[in-house]
C-alpha cells in the first residue's frame, strides 16, 4: 500500500465504524435483549436432545410471547414449540410449512427439524402476529 | 407485515455483520479516493457508442404480441382463477413484473416501453380510430414528467407492504383495475406520452434502463459505456421523487423486518395499516428530504445558468445505480424462486389441470439458496457495486454542474448522503 494512502484509509475505516455504530445504536438494546432471553429460555427449558431447542409460546389477550424475536439456528437443528393459548388458533412455521392447530387452554407440543437455510417466520393467525423469526444457516 | 406474505415464505438470511463493515469501509474509501483523486474534467460529455444496427420492425411486433399474450394469460388467472396462492397472478405481479423489470431494463435498456402491453393496446386503438398514438384528445401539460408514476409507485409500495389481504384476488383485481383505468384511459385522452408519465412499471423500467449498456440511438441500437449512458441521460421532471419513493419502499421493506419494528407494532393497539402507512411515508420523506438537501447544497458552487430548483432532478441519475443495487440485493432470490414457481403455475392458470407449456409438473429448484454465503456475497456486491457506480456518476454530473474551482467542495454533501444510503442499505440487510 502506498504510504500516503494510509491516513486516508485509516480515517475512512474509523468514519465507517463511527457511521455504522451511530446508525445501529437505536436498535441495539432491542436486539441484544430478546436474543439473550430466547437463549436462556431455550437452554433452561431444554430437557432432552431429541427436543432440540425448546421455546415456550404463549398466545393471550391478542398478544404473542415471544414477540417477533430472532433465533439463530443451524440447518438440521431441531426446534420444539410448547404452545399455550387462550383461544383457538393456528401457528404456522413458514419455510418448512408446518401448521400447528391450537385449542384454547390445551398445551400443544410440536417438534420440527429445520432442514433448509433461510429466514423463516413462526406466526399466529388469529390475530396475524410474528412469534419468532428463525434464521437458519 | 412481511413482504409478499404468502407467496414468499422464505426470506434471505441477515447479512453477516462483517459484511456490513467491509461494505461500509469499501464504500467510504472508494468515495473519498474518487473525490480527491478523481478525474478533474468531464470524461463522458457525449452520448456515443458502437452502432449495432436496427431491430427489424416485424421482430419488435412479434415480441409485442408475445408479451401481450403473456399478460392476457395472467389476466385470465386474475379474472377467472382460483383465490389461492397457487394462482400465478401473485407471482406474476410481485416477482416477474415488479422485480424482473429491474435486471431486464438494467441489461437490455429501455425495452419495457417498446413492449409495454398498454402501449400495444393503445397503438391498436389508435389504428382503429385512425389517429396518431402520440396524440390525445387533450394535450398533456408540460412539466408533468414522471410525477404521476411516482404517485403510482407509492401506491404499489403500499399494496406490496401495507395493504391487508394483498395476496387475495379481490384486492389485486381492485389495484389492477385502477392501473388499467388510470394508464389506459389516460393514454386515450392524453396520448401515449401519458404512459411514460403515469405507468409506474414503465417509468421504473425506464429509470433503471438509464445506465444500461444498450440504448436507442438515432439509427438503431447503440452499445454504450453504462457510465456514459448514465452521465448523458436527461431525466424528466419528477425523477428525484420517483427515485426517492423506490429507494424508500425497498428500505422500508427491510426496516419492517427488524426486531424493533415487529415488537413495537405488535405491542401497539393501533392497527398495522396505520403503522405501515406511517412508516412508508416517513421513509419516503427521509429519503426525499436528505436527497433534496444534498442536491441544493451544491447551489453555492454551481456554474452560471444552472437552475437551483433543477438540481435534485439533475443529480437523481446518480442514485439510480444505488437503487438497482438495493433492488437486486433484496429481491433477486425472490425473483429466482418465485419466478420459477410462477412460470410453473402459469401452465395451469385456472387450476384445471392444464399444462400449456409442459412446465406444470416441474419443481422449483431452490439450490441457489441452499448455501447462505454466496447469497450474502451477491447482496454485498450489489449494494457496494451500486454505490461505486453511483458515486462515479455523481462525480461526472458534478463536473458538469459545478464551477471548475469548486468541484471538490461542491461534491461533499451528495457524497455523504450517498454513503449514508449505502450504509443504511447494508445495515437493513443485517436486519437487527
Amino acid at each position: 500500500m502506498k504510504a500516503y494512502l494510509r491516513p486516508v484509509l485509516l480515517g475512512a475505516a474509523v468514519l465507517a465504524m463511527a457511521l455504522t455504530g451511530c446508525s445501529a445504536t437505536p436498535s441495539t438494546p432491542e436486539t441484544t435483549g430478546p436474543t439473550t432471553s430466547t437463549t436462556t429460555t431455550a437452554t433452561s427449558s431444554a430437557t432432552s436432545t431429541d427436543l432440540g431447542t425448546v421455546v415456550q409460546v404463549r398466545l393471550a389477550d391478542g398478544k404473542v410471547t415471544p414477540n417477533g424475536e430472532k433465533m439463530d439456528l443451524k440447518v438440521g437443528d431441531v426446534l420444539t414449540l410448547v404452545i399455550n393459548s387462550d383461544h383457538d388458533d393456528e401457528v404456522h412455521v413458514h419455510g418448512i410449512d408446518v401448521e400447528i392447530e391450537v385449542t384454547a387452554g390445551q398445551e400443544v407440543t410440536r417438534t420440527v427439524t429445520l432442514d433448509q437455510a433461510g429466514s423463516f417466520e413462526v406466526e399466529s393467525h388469529e390475530p396475524q402476529k410474528v412469534i419468532l423469526v428463525l434464521n437458519v444457516r | 407485515m412481511v413482504p409478499l406474505h404468502g407467496i414468499a415464505s422464505r426470506h434471505d438470511l441477515p447479512l453477516p455483520f462483517e459484511f456490513v463493515l467491509i461494505g461500509a469501509a469499501v464504500a467510504l474509501v472508494v468515495s473519498f479516493v474518487l473525490l480527491f483523486f478523481g478525474w478533474p474534467a468531464r470524461r463522458f460529455p457525449e452520448r456515443t457508442g458502437r452502432r449495432l444496427g436496427r431491430v427489424p420492425t416485424p421482430v419488435v411486433w412479434v415480441f409485442r404480441v408475445l408479451v401481450l399474450l403473456f399478460y392476457a394469460l395472467a389476466t385470465l388467472a386474475l379474472v377467472a382463477g382460483e383465490d389461492r396462492l397457487t394462482n400465478p397472478i401473485f407471482g406474476f405481479v410481485f416477482a416477474l413484473v415488479w422485480v424482473g423489470l429491474v435486471p431486464l431494463s438494467a441489461i437490455l435498456g429501455p425495452v419495457w416501453r417498446e413492449l409495454n402491453p398498454v402501449r400495444t393496446i393503445q397503438r391498436g386503438l389508435a389504428a382503429v380510430l385512425r389517429r396518431d398514438p402520440e396524440d390525445g384528445i387533450i394535450p398533456l401539460p408540460r412539466g408533468v414528467g414522471v410525477w404521476p408514476a411516482a404517485v403510482g409507485l407509492f401506491a404499489f409500495a403500499f399494496l406490496e407492504l401495507v395493504q391487508p389481504a394483498r395476496t387475495t384476488l379481490p384486492v389485486l383485481r381492485l389495484y389492477v383495475g385502477l392501473w388499467v383505468v388510470v394508464v389506459l384511459i389516460g393514454a386515450v385522452l392524453l396520448g401515449s406520452r401519458w404512459i411514460a408519465a403515469a405507468d409506474p412499471f414503465e417509468a421504473y423500467a425506464t429509470t433503471v434502463s438509464a445506465g444500461a449498456p444498450l440504448q436507442p440511438g438515432r439509427d438503431g441500437v447503440l452499445l454504450i459505456n453504462p457510465l456514459r449512458a448514465l452521465a448523458t441521460w436527461r431525466p424528466p421532471a419528477g425523477t428525484a421523487g420517483l427515485v426517492a419513493v423506490l429507494l424508500a419502499s425497498t428500505a422500508f421493506d427491510s426496516f419492517a423486518n427488524t426486531s424493533w419494528w415487529i415488537a413495537t407494532v405488535q405491542n401497539s393497539t393501533l392497527p398495522y395499516e396505520i403503522w405501515g402507512t406511517g412508516g412508508l411515508l416517513v421513509m419516503v420523506a427521509i429519503v426525499a428530504v436528505t436527497f433534496a438537501l444534498a442536491s441544493l447544497a451544491m447551489a453555492p458552487f454551481t456554474r452560471k445558468g444552472v437552475p437551483v430548483k433543477d438540481l435534485p432532478r439533475l443529480m437523481a441519475p446518480s442514485v439510480v445505480p444505488i437503487l438497482i443495487g438495493y433492488a437486486i440485493a433484496h429481491y433477486l432470490t425472490l425473483l429466482i424462486i418465485e419466478g420459477q414457481r410462477t412460470l410453473i403455475n402459469l401452465s395451469d392458470p385456472l387450476g384445471l389441470g392444464w399444462n400449456l407449456f409442459g412446465t406444470a409438473e416441474l419443481g422449483v429448484n431452490t439450490s441457489i439458496v441452499a448455501n447462505p454465503t454466496p447469497v450474502a456475497l451477491m447482496q454485498l456486491i450489489a449494494i457496494v457495486g451500486g454505490h461505486v457506480i453511483g458515486i462515479i456518476a455523481a462525480h461526472e454530473r458534478s463536473l458538469a454542474l459545478l464551477r471548475t474551482d469548486r468541484t471538490v467542495r461542491g461534491q461533499v454533501p451528495m457524497l455523504l448522503v450517498m454513503v449514508c444510503y449505502t450504509c443504511a442499505g447494508l445495515l437493513l440487510l443485517f436486519s437487527p
